[in-house]
């Protein structure tokens, strides 16, 4: 009996089902075929994959529970019970696409950029490696086109600009002062560790509608999001010492890396000699931390820390001043950011973000505490409505807080007696929101449009903007590409203008309009060509006035050719070179007639180039010349008995230039790994090669009656040398 | 008599099963020589469909969840030629969770550490940057692989390949990828390596990557001779038959 069972049992196993045949397709939510997707029952080996017409079919013994699945990676995993209608008939599977990483829309007017398809890219090494430049972000980005080489401090003029009108992000959140040593010649390098930076996107002009409060350029940074970074670095040079280490405290879902750097120039000055009449030699101090959390398959977070403290002291000599200019300057940025696949092909950004500037500044009479709080929140939408057409949506809010406290000059001639007294606090607030969209191949095959329309509300202004912007490229064919972009763009003056006692701006915010017609020609995969040429118009500038202090009449515009060869010659040989013309003319603050602005640098040019002779050896070289800047002349002073010092006459106003502007720099660097694991790479810099003694500005004798120059921070032959090892 | 029978059923049952598993073995590596061979997303997804489907019906089969990891890394070479960088991370990220999974089993361990080593050296090839902090997690798999099965001809190619395309100022050196790739070929030509598991996969990657290193130390006559004892081996060897052969043979050409 039991034998029967048995043989009886196994017979059931093998024959006590039926045989069907299931068959159908995969389809994506536009009805295109998935092919090869996986199409199975669950807890079976029965199933099969689909071909590449997305057809699928398989013979299988259905028993109680049979639910089908179709899997591939990039797609949402379907599932289906079958029941005797989908057994009987074709089945049709749709899938939908899952989007981990969804890039921004970005009109890409004058971009360049870390990642492929932002605009032409520039890798972190490059900007790690480029001779003059101490592996600074914004020493490395001075050297592509669109920005005028107004001095040596990492601050970026774009295209006409003061470096007030480019914004600057890290994770969506703003920070008005990434830089050390802050003071009237700009300040000479960064806060921004290169090895925290994952990303960079950097528009001279024609930016997205994203971008706000801005009127001629963008630097958007990303932090790094590799969760699985592990490692510590260490580096020495004459100017520094830095420490960083990364490693995961939950494998694949939190990390956190450290970064601390001091920077100093006394072993500089002792191989090189005295750079100048410092009273206080310049040093600082930064500390950055980052911590990264994916707390979903979708779900990442993101938290960034910077504190940094800087000061410096030196003579200076002006014609009513003589003696010693003191700083200090210390600065928090906190920056969070969240963001989530929310629905399938819908992604949102959340960010929130604050900073604190404090700087004491001590000159003659003056002693200013300035002390500024900032905060913001930001939220960014963006949602793929199919694979050609992508929809953006954000809004921010934002306010600023800034006290002043202290002395200042009466007349800003006179900075040795006649003071008074400032205890001000002004806040700042803004808020707005954007639309966007980018469609590929509409209309015709290879032609992209982007349209955008912003708005910013300004209260203390009462003024609200609305900044229409657009882009449309056609691809000429997969080489070569033309684009034109142009928009309005606003942004709010120095708010220390909406005093009504000493400014009394008009309520109204300046604005510019660029155009933009560029042209990409991809020679190969490492060398290509981009010539672009621009208008900007500005408009509603802040201009002196004798009945309101200032009026909102002021205009202006620049006009520009840039052009930039990313080449490699061989695999050992490369680099770039740029090149742009400006012709930049404004009527603003005390300018009597539209006249040359003071960043009208006509010609400037970068030569970037590196070349491996051999392994584990790179030379590297950038040159650099621009045009002097203008400069107003002083053409005599009259003395003033009841003060006891000269008042200059200034003549026409940008009416002669600074002697042109040439540096070439040198750099040689050793990287070496051993024990498979270490990493080194050690260098010697060679600033000012040729020795030029480039001239940064004049100043007078008491009298005004002689001049000389004031030379620029690298105005003679510097050597740095250090190291860093990684392991 | 009855337990006599009993047994026999079971005993049938059981080699039944065993001459199952090693069927689907078979086949796995059958797919897999073809994935390789043909390195075309059909052949490729034909291996991962398969595997995928070997462990839905049976959670605790290695051999498939292995060949699934292989295929991802075949994948995420796919991704890397074709230039697409969401795929490539998508690929790579559940690769290196599936791998450390599998790598808890100690039959499949060194073979996982292996694999696990080659996927993050795509990643280095993928992103240079990333080197200086993923390069030492490469060693340090092939480390633990080898202090498994010191002889595994597999260990040998991943480093070699590894040697081969880091560049010199970083520890690189075509004459170690060379030592190394002959290293792995005498293993396999000399049957010098026996594990409970053996995925077979190597003997003709070693070749394919020492005529690359021939060709690279403008040794032109040896990597001639490599690619054709490749072809050899086996002709439908497309990488070396339309790719890396025809353009050897042009070069040497142009050095006439």
């Amino acid at each position: 009996m039991k034998r029967l069972l048995l043989v009886l049992f196994l017979f059931s196993l093998s024959f006590g089902q039926k045989k069907i045949n299931i068959k159908g397709t995969v389809n994506d939510i536009d009805g295109n075929p998935v092919p090869f997707t996986n199409v199975y029952i669950i807890n079976t080996m029965y199933g099969n994959m689909a071909d590449k017409n997305g057809k699928f079919s398989f013979i299988c013994q259905l028993s109680e529970n049979n639910l089908l699945v179709a899997t591939i990676v990039g797609y949402k995993d379907f599932s289906i019970e079958l029941d005797a209608d989908l057994v009987n008939g074709d089945i049709t599977i749709v899938l939908e696409k899952e989007v981990i990483n969804l890039e921004e829309v970005v009109v890409t007017g004058s971009s360049f950029s870390t990642v492929k398809g932002k605009g032409i890219v520039v890798s972190s090494r490059e900007i790690y490696t480029t001779p003059g430049g101490a592996a600074d972000i914004f020493q490395a980005i001075k050297n592509l086109p669109g920005i005028q080489l107004y001095s040596e401090s990492a601050e970026l003029y774009v295209r006409g600009g003061n470096p007030s009108e480019t914004t600057f992000l890290i994770d969506q959140g703003t920070l008005y002062h990434p830089f050390m040593y802050e003071n009237s010649s700009g300040a000479l390098f960064s806060n921004i560790n290169t090895s925290l930076v994952g990303g960079l996107y950097f528009s001279s002009g024609g930016f997205s509608a994203k971008y706000g409060n801005a009127l001629s350029g963008v630097l958007d940074l990303k932090s790094s999001s590799e969760i699985e970074k592990s490692g510590t670095q260490l580096g020495v040079s004459l100017a520094n010492v830095s420490f960083s280490t990364s490693f995961p405290i939950i494998p694949n879902v939190l990390s956190v890396e450290f970064y601390g750097r001091k920077n100093f120039t006394s072993p500089m000055e002792w191989l090189n000699g005295k750079f100048n009449d410092f009273t206080n030699n310049p040093d600082s101090d930064d500390f950055t931390a980052l911590a990264k959390l994916n707390y979903s398959k979708t779900g990442k977070a993101k938290f960034f820390f910077l504190l940094s403290n800087d000061k410096m002291g030196v003579n200076i000599n002006s014609g009513s001043y003589f003696g010693e200019y003191r700083n200090n300057g210390k600065k928090l940025f906190i920056n969070g950011i969240q963001s989530d696949v929310i629905s399938s092909g819908i992604l949102l950004k959340n960010s929130l973000s604050y900073s604190k500037y404090s700087t004491d500044m001590k000159i003659g009479i003056v002693d200013l505490k300035e002390n500024q709080h900032y905060a913001k929140m930001r939220s960014d939408l963006e949602i793929i409505i199919d694979k050609s057409g992508k929809f953006n949506a954000g809004i921010e809010a934002e306010i600023l807080n800034d006290i002043y406290r202290g002395k200042i000059p009466t007349d800003d001639f006179n900075l040795e007696s006649n003071w008074k007294t400032i205890d001000k606090k002004i806040t700042r607030k803004r808020t707005g929101a954007y639309l966007e969209t980018k469609f590929s191949n509409l209309f015709c095959k290879g032609i992209t449009l982007s349209t955008g329309l912003r708005s910013d509300y300004f209260p203390e202004a009462k003024y609200l903007s609305f900044d229409p912007r657009m882009m449309i490229g056609y691809s000429v064919n997969d080489k070569m590409q033309i684009k034109f972009s142009t928009g309005i763009y606003h942004q709010m003056p120095d708010y220390r203008l909406f005093n009504s006692n000493d400014a009394n701006y008009e309520k109204k915010s300046m604005q510019a309009e660029h155009y933009i017609l560029s042209l990409d020609y991809n020679i190969d995969k490492a060398n290509s060509l981009r010539g672009e040429m621009y208008f900007k118009n500005y408009s509603n500038l802040p201009l002196e006035n004798s009945d309101r202090n200032y009026s909102r009449d002021g205009h202006g515009y620049a006009f520009g050719l840039d052009l930039m060869y990313k080449y490699s010659l061989a695999k050992n040989l490369g680099g770039w070179i740029s090149y742009g013309y400006i012709d930049t003319k404004r009527k603003w603050l005390d300018y009597i007639t539209l006249t040359s602005s003071d960043y009208d640098i006509s010609h400037n040019l970068a030569f970037v180039t590196r070349y491996s002779p051999i392994d584990k050896l790179e030379f590297g070289m950038t040159y650099k010349y621009a045009t002097g800047r203008p400069i107003t002349p002083v053409t005599g002073a009259n003395y003033l008995e009841a003060y006891n010092v000269y008042e200059p006459i200034e003549g026409v106003k940008n009416s002669i230039r600074l002697p042109d502007y040439n540096r070439l720099d040198f750099r040689i660097t050793y990287l070496n790994q051993f024990f498979d694991k270490y990493f080194l790479v050690a260098y010697v810099e060679m600033l000012n090669v040729l020795d030029k003694r480039n001239t940064q500005n004049y100043y007078y004798n008491e009298d005004y009656s002689e001049r000389q120059s004031v030379k620029s921070y690298f105005g003679k032959r510097i050597i740095v040398v250090g190291f860093m090892i990684s392991m | 008599m009855k337990k006599l029978f009993i047994l026999t059923i079971l005993v049938i049952f059981q080699l039944n099963v065993c001459a199952k598993d090693e069927i689907m073995l078979l086949e796995l590596t059958k797919k897999a020589e073809i994935a390789w061979l043909q390195f075309n997303e059909e052949a490729i997804m034909d291996l991962y469909s398969f595997s995928e489907r070997l462990v839905n019906a049976d959670e605790k089969n290695y051999d498939a969840k292995y060949f699934n990891l292989y295929s991802q890394y075949l994948l995420i070479n796919k991704a890397m030629v074709n230039e697409n960088d969401e795929l490539f991370d998508l690929y790579y990220d559940a690769s290196l969770e599936k791998g450390e999974k599998l790598a808890k089993n100690k039959t499949y361990r060194s073979e996982v550490k292996v694999l696990l080593a080659a996927i993050t050296m795509m990643k280095i090839a993928n992103s240079p940057m990333q080197a200086p902090f993923l390069s030492g997690k490469v060693h340090a798999y092939l480390d633990e692989a080898k202090s498994i099965q010191p002889n595994n001809p597999r260990i040998a190619i991943v480093r070699g390949m590894m040697k081969f395309n880091t560049p010199g100022m970083f520890g690189g050196s075509k004459e170690d990828a060379e030592a190394l790739f002959n290293k792995a070929i005498s293993i396999f030509e000399k049957n010098d390596f026996s594990a409970e598991f053996d995925p077979q996969w190597g003997k003709l990657e070693a070749y394919a990557w020492l005529g690359r290193t021939y060709e690279s130390l403008e040794n032109y006559g040896e990597a001639l001779k490599t690619y054709n004892k490749v072809l050899e081996e086996n002709e439908n060897c497309g990488w070396v038959k339309y790719n890396l052969l025809p353009k050897l043979q042009e070069k040497m050409k142009e050095e006439l």
